[in-house]
């Protein structure tokens, strides 16, 4: 009897999602002669984006479909798609991605007084094919038991060997690493990297695993003194849940890099319209929406980032960590160098 | 020569014609990714030779033989004892040792620092207990080989268990009147007859470890599959990361004729003894083995499940506010509809191959059987390359033909997801119906022939009712795999598709591991009641037959 | 010298139905029985209860003047000295026949192994594994593979049901012919009163999980002719019609 009528079930099931996806595409195909919609491949997975695009569907009645995956996999989706692919809109979470994209011929320029405006020049892309949505920097935290501020200066100095055993960094697959070593490459030259990598590798506290979260962690733990992370992260953790994560954050103060020279490296969170998008116009709109004022302030505060739009404020937390300098190379030339970055991660046996 | 035309002609019927259509239709994403073989390496090929080629293969290989070792350890002594002996809450443990399935891996490495690593919920509750420890680390090439173990076992467990089960008592009771102890009889004949489940179990286990992703990689550790990735996405060059994944084929088909080499001549069937009268009885447990051996029993089951369930549980606890919302429940419902779909498309598709390699009667054609299984040992992402460049092709060749746009219906829908799922996870349904198949023997399905009854009427009233609980247990594998499948999902679902593995992995992508509890627990929830159902059922008809005894 | 006691053992596996009641029998030294009886009738506990494979609710059992079952104690069947060869000879599919013989040894192996192929008249087949043999030859492997230990009792349990009519003659003749050589006692059971009235020095009606005769094999003759027994016999009509053959 229970066989049976679970078989059953689970033809109707079947039934169900089968008849639902081609029922879904009929309407969407429909919706897109009556209704508006843009098509958008986005890296960024937070609830946050999902509450903003549920505004921008009621403000312009555009409504916003979002396939998420990893950045890599989107692109390689898109090439794959080809001229028949459905995205319009391209948003990863580092400015190699958008650059790799651009390369591969995924995006095209798009025209907007608005954004040119609002985005300083070097968050966005030469050929205005992308556009920074919001900025993280790459800074570093310190146990303040055991460092004074003093001590620290620029990411060059982190190769000094008084850091023995005291670098909490992660592996070099991690995408802010390979930019922060592309803006080393491009700041001191391929060979100066190369030697600072290996360096740094020595001055390991223990071999790079876990996540930005685990290296605050491990300084709470004493297992370093010192880590290099992105301030959303540190601003995630002190926003946590779980008491012990606050600990950890707590238990960091923030140092702002380079400061003296070229500034604090960033990356950032940007989006591009899809060459192929059948949806162009919408795009640009949900693009200009997106780095509005009032959006930017909830895009990026609630997030821990930093907004593009100068004038949109940051969150109180980043605020408190004090204003910085950043550094202004092209996210572009970061983008050109990942690749160069990787290989000299490699040759110096940073795992 | 003509006579062997003439054979042809002969023995060519419908059914070789569909299990060559079948096959070369399921291995279509294989054609493509091999294309891309002949193509060549791609330049940064003779860096990653030159930096990682032997980290890949030292790391890949200490995993393996460390998983496997453990793996089996765990898995053959709790189906032992469990099979062999009874005592209180053994029912219990019997199917909470099937649990551990139900957790991804990489859920379950991130749960193990949760509770060992800094700050770790164990190790605070351990300091409040005045034992003074910081935390254990599990961040390094033998905590995965643990972390995969205990999520790993259980297919182990699965197999050697119902062998076990089904050993005649006469072979038992033959070896203590022999004088054999239960020590000697374990080890000299339990064990070696139940080493045919035990490498079965294995090959799913190195499969599994092979294509583990999340956990080597939060855990640090260099595997061809994270080499792959790194590949593909940090050097961009994806020749070479097919390459890699070439090499990684390599390896498996070495694993598989090592394991055909270790049984070696010894191609002996057991017996089984599936005569309810003749099945052991379960004798009581005595001294200290009382203590002893339902601990070993509970062990694998408090560390690989329970515990980081607690954890999931804590943490789930901390951020269900902030994460629960009703479109929690759909993706979970879409996640049941997608991998059920899935799993039942891909048990029919291992019936039909079977049936059609059977009733066509060239020997040569049944190589397509196999060819179309060989997706198991494919990385999932590799996978959805080759998938996404096929369908491409097909998408193309209809708009350039026949002015069709078809893209929609192909990457609007889930057809060609559940397409890859059964390319990548036909092999976990194929292997155990074929065996089974082999076992129920041609005698039956020849003599309904002759009583008149066609193929497939054979086929819906002898076969499939022989079959029943390998089907269903071939079912609720696959779908299993499927729930928990992660990058081919994340390449090829459509938009409107949200599965629990995608959402709880976004999560813990962005550090938000905590807050990926409530997703994993979700998929922890389907999966696990899905298992209990099943085993219940199993168990309670066990229960009603196993232990009449011989009278 | 008796080489086997038994005495009121009763055996239930429910605590309701008794599978065996209250029998009581003794076996001498050097003789071969047969216990017939039709399927159901507790003939397979009953040497399941004299190797310690199981323990009866009353009664004891004494191997060799020596008490080994009784309600204090069942003593482990490894230590019995008895030797049992199942239906389905129970040979270890992964072992080859010398492997299979040499299982219960500890000393001497090779030779004991080779001895006892001569016995069997198998030389030559020690690396053979047991699913390359046909049916008799994996009998009488069992069967080595039991003598080979030098067990006081030797039991069998329905030891010819698997073998064709001709096979089945020859190899009876043989193992009796072994049994006695060795000088050692067999109990064996089968529902064919032909195999027990070819070899057997006495046989055992079982019915209903009681001894209903146990007669020298001479005397069977004279017993075959008591009605009830006759009517128990029935439904083995072939063998029944044999027997009435034999009588003439």
């Amino acid at each position: 009897m229970m066989t049976r009528l679970s078989i059953k079930l689970l033809l109707l099931l079947l039934l169900c999602s089968c008849n639902e996806q081609p029922s879904a595409d009929d309407k969407s195909a429909e919706k897109s002669e009556e209704q508006q919609v843009i098509n958008l491949y986005t890296h960024r997975h937070y609830d946050t984006d999902k509450e903003i695009f549920a505004a921008f569907t009621e403000q312009t009645g555009i409504e916003v479909n979002v396939v998420k995956a990893s950045a890599d996999e989107l692109i390689q989706k898109m090439e794959n798609e080809g001229a028949q692919s459905p995205a319009d809109l391209l948003i990863t979470v580092d400015a190699g991605r958008l650059v790799r994209a651009k390369d591969k011929g995924l995006l095209q320029p798009i025209s907007s007084e608005l954004l040119n405006q609002t985005i300083p020049a070097h968050l966005r892309d030469t050929d205005n094919q992308w556009y920074g949505l919001t900025k993280r920097a790459r800074v570093i935290v310190y146990d303040p038991n055991k460092i004074q501020p003093e001590q620290l200066s620029t990411y060059e100095d982190l190769a000094n060997p008084k850091w023995k055993k005291k670098i909490l960094i992660r592996s070099s697959g991690n995408i802010y690493n390979q930019s922060l070593m592309a803006s080393i490459i491009a700041n001191d030259g391929e060979d100066a990297a190369g030697k600072w990598a290996a360096a740094v590798v020595d001055n390991f506290a223990r071999p790079p695993k876990g996540n930005d979260r685990d290296q605050v962690k491990a300084i709470l733990a004493g297992e370093g003194e010192l880590a290099v992370i992105n301030t959303y992260y540190l601003g995630k953790l002190l926003n946590s849940t779980d008491s012990t994560e606050i600990a950890a954050g707590k238990a960091v103060s923030v140092f702002f890099p380079n400061q003296e020279n070229r500034g604090t490296h960033i990356n950032i969170s940007g989006i591009g319209v899809a060459k192929n998008a059948p949806n162009k116009e919408n795009a640009i709109k949900f693009i200009e929406y997106l780095v509005s004022k009032d959006v930017q302030e909830k895009f990026a505060m609630r997030n821990y980032e930093y907004p593009v739009n100068p004038e949109a404020k940051s969150s109180e937390l980043l605020q408190s960590w004090g204003d910085f300098k950043e550094d202004q190379l092209s996210l572009t030339k970061l983008g050109e160098l990942n690749k160069q970055a990787v290989i000299t991660f490699d040759k110096a046996y940073w795992p | 020569m003509p006579i062997k035309i003439n054979h042809f002609r002969r023995d060519f019927n419908q059914w070789s014609l569909l299990l060559v259509a079948i096959g070369l239709f399921i291995s279509i994403p294989l054609f493509s990714i091999a294309l891309n073989l002949f193509d060549g390496a791609g330049e940064m090929w003779e860096h990653i030779v030159a930096y990682f080629l032997l980290d890949y293969i030292f790391n890949s290989v200490v995993l393996i033989i460390g998983t496997g070792l453990l793996s089996s350890t765990i898995g053959v002594s709790t189906a032992w004892i469990v099979s062999k002996y009874d005592f209180t809450g053994r029912r219990l443990l019997e199917w909470l040792l099937f649990l551990p399935l139900a957790i991804p891996s990489y859920i379950l490495a991130y749960a193990y620092v949760g509770l060992l690593g800094n700050g770790g919920t164990l190790i605070n509750g351990l300091n409040w207990l005045g034992i003074s420890i910081k935390k254990i680390e599990l961040m390094n090439l033998y905590g995965l080989i643990w972390v995969l173990s205990l999520s790993l076992f259980p297919y182990i467990y699965a197999g050697t268990r119902t062998l076990f089960q089904s050993l005649p008592t006469t072979i038992r009771d033959t070896a203590f009147l022999l004088g054999a102890s239960s020590r000697r009889y374990f080890f000299s004949v339990a064990l070696p007859l139940a080493l045919p489940a035990l490498i079965g179990g294995l090959f799913l286990v190195f499969m599994e470890v092979l294509n583990d992703y999340g956990a080597a990689k939060y855990y640090g550790i260099n595997t061809f599959t994270t080499g792959i990735f790194r590949t593909w996405t940090a050097l961009e060059d994806l020749p070479s990361a097919i390459y890699l994944s070439g090499l990684l084929v390599v390896l498996v088909l070495g694993l598989i004729s090592l394991s055909r080499w270790l049984r070696g001549r010894k191609s002996y069937t057991v017996k089984l003894d599936t005569a309810p009268s003749r099945q052991s009885v379960r004798v009581p447990l005595t001294g200290y083995k009382r203590l002893f051996y339902p601990l070993i029993v509970a062990l694998p089951v408090l560390f690989g499940f329970l515990l980081p369930l607690a954890q999931l549980l804590y943490w789930a606890m901390l951020t269900y506010p902030s994460i629960f919302r009703l479109r929690l429940l759909w993706t979970a419902l879409q996640s049941f509809g997608v991998a059920i779909a899935a799993a039942l498309l891909i048990v029919l598709t291992a019936l039909a191959i079977i049936y059609c390699a059977r009733w066509n009667n060239i020997r040569g054609l049944r190589s397509f059987a196999r060819l179309s299984t060989i997706g198991y040992v494919i990385p999932g992402a590799i996978i959805g390359i080759g998938v996404i460049s096929s369908s491409q092709t097909i998408i193309d060749f209809f708009s350039r033909n026949f002015q069709l746009q078809i893209g929609y219906l192909f990457y609007g829908s889930s057809i060609v997801l559940v397409y890859a799922y059964v390319f990548r996870f036909l092999a976990v349904a194929y292997n155990p119906i074929e065996a089974n198949t082999l076992k129920v023997g041609k005698k039956l399905s020849e003599a309904s022939y002759l009583l008149g009854m066609g193929r497939l009427k054979t086929l819906v009233k002898v076969d499939l009712p022989l079959l029943r609980s390998t089907l269903i247990s071939a079912l609720l594998l696959v779908f299993i795999d499927v729930l928990k499948e992660l990058p081919l999902t994340l390449i090829l679902k459509p938009y409107d598709l949200d599965t629990l593995a995608v959402t709880a992995y976004a999560y813990a992508d962005d550090e938000l591991v905590a807050e990926s509890s409530l997703p994993a627990l979700l998929l922890i929830l389907l999966i696990g009641g899905l298992i209990i159902v099943l085993n219940n059922r199993k168990l309670v008809r066990d229960e009603n037959t196993g232990n009449t005894r011989p009278v | 010298m008796k080489i086997l006691e038994i005495h009121d053992l009763s055996k239930t596996f429910d605590g309701k139905k008794y599978v065996l009641s209250d029998c009581n029998f003794s076996l001498q030294q050097g003789r071969i029985c047969a216990v017939v009886g039709e399927s159901g009738s507790g003939k397979t506990t009953l040497i399941r209860l004299i190797a310690g494979l199981e323990r009866p609710e009353s009664g004891w059992i004494k191997i060799n003047q020596q008490l080994v079952t009784d309600d204090q104690q069942i003593r482990s069947p490894q230590k019995r000295n008895v030797g049992l060869v199942f239906q389905d000879y129970a040979l270890f599919p992964h072992l080859t026949v010398g492997q299979n013989i040499a299982f219960g040894l500890k000393e001497g192996k090779k030779e004991r192994v080779e001895e006892q192929l001569r016995l069997i008249k198998m030389e030559g087949f020690a690396g053979r594994y047991p699913s390359e043999l046909s049916g008799g030859q994996q009998q009488r492997v069992a069967l080595a593979r039991t003598l080979a230990t030098q067990p006081n009792l030797l039991l069998l349990d329905e030891p010819f049901s698997n073998l064709d009519t001709d096979l089945k003659s020859d190899l009876r003749k043989e193992v009796q012919w072994i049994v006695k050589k060795l000088g050692i006692s067999m109990i064996f059971i089968t529902h064919d009163i032909f195999d027990a009235i070819d070899i057997a020095d006495e046989i055992i009606f079982l019915k209903e999980g009681r001894i209903i005769r146990h007669r020298p094999v001479d005397q069977f003759f004279s017993a075959i002719k008591e009605v009830d027994l006759l009517k128990s016999l029935e439904e083995l009509k072939s063998n029944a019609y044999r027997i009435l053959d034999l009588l003439g």
